[in-house]
Order: structure tokens, then sequence, then C-alpha cells
């Protein structure tokens, strides 16, 4: 999967609760940490997805961002992304 | 148990006390304000309204802090905002007795010690949020950015600044009333770099339900800061017939911190 399609989905799952502009701001401050680019691996997405739950974790506890990670998770899984 | 549902009733008392306390301000020769709502009245329904709102806060942020696990790190910002309201609420414990039965606000009194007190808790808070903010990637902006902001909030501090500290400096006050007189405002310059850097970050949120919590809860501090600040000017030139206004900002100040860190709390127990 491209990262673009990844980066859509992944804002798109933390929008309701940080807001697009944060949501997108933070998923590309990951990216650019993680130097990801082109077609990451399933492996590189999974660790993008912890860093943005660990984020996440901050604001609306454990509980709620482990489901927003399962979440984020499941939905690059079903558009194609190999576990 | 998510006390959301106590949200909006509690609103709508806190806008009717702000109201009642701004007719005041407004209209206080009225007969209504003269012979009802006497200032001795609606002085003690503003004592009750700041002790409900900082206990409230002090306890819901302590509960924000327990629901978050150990390391969490913005967990030890709770916990320092929560000891932070305590002593506040201390302090209006404080007051609250003079306010309620004898209907006066005495200063300086044992109830700035508490709130002196809490500045460099509340100040150490909302630098802990940004630490915890910057250690998961959610520090907007550039490192110019930030610093520019802090520099408009220094520079601010020196416009607004002077011309209300001079006053207070050539008054010819007590020496423990002057440096209250002073050291409020200075102690609300230094919250306002950390505040401004927070305000930053939570209009990133948007809308967004840390949004919401993000912006009731500093609007409440700018509140604040901006009630220190007329104090200190309204006090060193005994312009006492102004007190409405700031009972009123100040009401409204601990409210909307009262009720963001509601919020907060409600949105980790989902």
């Amino acid at each position: 999967m491209a990262l673009e399609e990844a980066v859509k989905i992944l804002v798109e799952a933390m929008t309701p609760y940080i807001g697009g502009h944060m949501a997108h701001a933070a998923v590309q401050s990951h990216c650019e940490k993680l130097k990801l680019s082109g077609t990451p691996s399933a492996a590189q997405l999974d660790d993008l997805v912890t860093r943005l739950g660990v984020g996440l974790n901050i604001f609306v506890g454990k509980e709620k961002s482990s489901k927003v990670v399962a979440e984020m998770k499941s939905a690059l899984g079903a558009k194609g992304v190999e576990r | 148990m998510n006390l959301l549902w106590l949200a909006m009733p509690l609103r709508l008392l806190l806008a009717f006390g702000v109201l009642l306390v701004l007719g005041w301000a407004a209209l206080p020769d009225s007969w209504l304000y003269q012979a009802v709502l006497t200032p001795h009245l609606l002085l003690a329904v503003a004592a009750l309204m700041k002790l409900a709102s900082l206990g409230g806060a002090a306890l819901l942020a302590a509960r924000v802090a327990r629901r978050l696990e150990v390391g969490n790190p913005i967990r030890r910002a709770w916990w320092t905002f929560a000891a932070g309201m305590g002593l506040m609420f201390a302090g209006q414990l404080a007051l609250a007795p003079e306010q309620i039965v004898h209907g006066t606000s005495p200063f300086p009194s044992i109830a700035d010690v508490f709130f002196v007190g809490a500045y460099p808790l509340l100040t150490l808070a909302l630098i802990f949020f940004l630490l915890a903010y910057r250690s998961v990637g959610f520090l907007v902006g550039s490192f110019a950015e930030r610093l520019a902001i802090v520099g408009g909030v220094l520079v601010l501090s020196v416009v607004i600044g002077y011309p209300i500290l001079t006053p207070v400096i050539e008054a010819e006050l007590g020496g423990v009333e002057k440096l209250l007189n002073l050291g409020y405002p200075v102690l609300d310059f230094v919250l306002l770099a950390p505040l401004a850097l927070l305000l930053r970050v939570g209009f990133g949120f948007g809308g967004s339900q840390v949004g919401r919590v993000w912006l009731t809860f500093l609007s409440g501090f700018v509140f604040v800061c901006v009630g220190d600040i007329v104090f200190a000017y309204f006090s060193t030139l005994d312009l006492t017939h102004l007190d409405p206004f700031l009972h009123a900002n100040y009401i409204l100040a601990y409210g909307l911190i009262a009720d963001g860190v509601n919020q907060q709390a409600a949105l980790l127990d989902g």
C-alpha cells in the first residue's frame, strides 16, 4: 500500500478525537521520523500506528487509544497490508 | 462514573451566576440589586460558585491522573495541576467565611498564601502538558514559531504590564499588599508563556473531542490571567465599584477550567 493511502486511513481514524489538522500533522511528523516513503512495509506501518497510539493515549487513555490502534490496523489490513 | 451529564446543567448555572454578577456590575443602584440581590448576598453566591468550581476541578483532575496508567507522560501534569487547583481551593476556602458572613474580601489575607503557592504548580503543570505533547510528537510549529510565541508574550507583558504596574509601584501601599499587587500579575505573565504555547496546540485540535476539552480548559486560564492583572490595577486605584466585574470574571474562569477537566475525565471514561 502506498504511504499516501495509509496516511489517509490513519488520519481518518484519528480525526474524531484530535481533529483533521492535528491528525495529519502527527502522522506526517512520525512518517518523517521513521523516514517512510513510497510503499512502506507492514512492519513499518505497524511501528507508525503504535507511535500514533502512544500519542493518542495521553488524551484519551489506554483503553480508547488501544481501540483506535486496533481500528487503524484493521483498516490498513482491509486495504491489503499483509501482516 | 461518567459525569458528562452534569456538564450542561452546570454550564447553565455558571452562565446564570455570571449574568447575575454582571447585572450587579451594570445596575448596582437598581431596586433588584439594592433590596433583593444585595452585594453581600451576591458576594456569598460568588464565593460558593468559585469554591464549587475550584474544588470540582481539583478532584476531577486527580481522577484524570488516577485513570492514566503509571508512565503515561501526561500523568504528572494532571497531578501537578490537581495540586495547584487544590491550593486555589484552599485559598478560596480561607476567604469564603469572611465573604459569606461579613460580605467583605480582606486583602491581603491568609488566602493569598495559598493563591501564591498555587501559581508555580499551575505553571509547572502547563509546562508538563507541553513536555507530554512534545514527547509523543504533538507539539505543532517549528522551534522558531514557538520562540516567536514566547517572545510575543514577553512583549505583550511589558506593553500591558508597564501601565498597569506603574501605579502599583507608585502607590502608597503596605509592603505585603504592594508585593502581592505586583506579584500576581508577574506570576500571570510567567504563566502566559506556556499557556500561549498550549493554546497554539489547542487550536490545532479544532472542534474535535480533544479540541473542545483543551479550548475550554485553556480559556479558563486566560480569564484567570486577565482577572489577576485587572485586580492589581483596580485594587491599587481603589476602584472597588468595579469588583463585580472581577467576581464575574473569576466565576467564569474557574467554571471553564472545571468544565474542561470534566470533559477530559469523560473522554477517558469513554
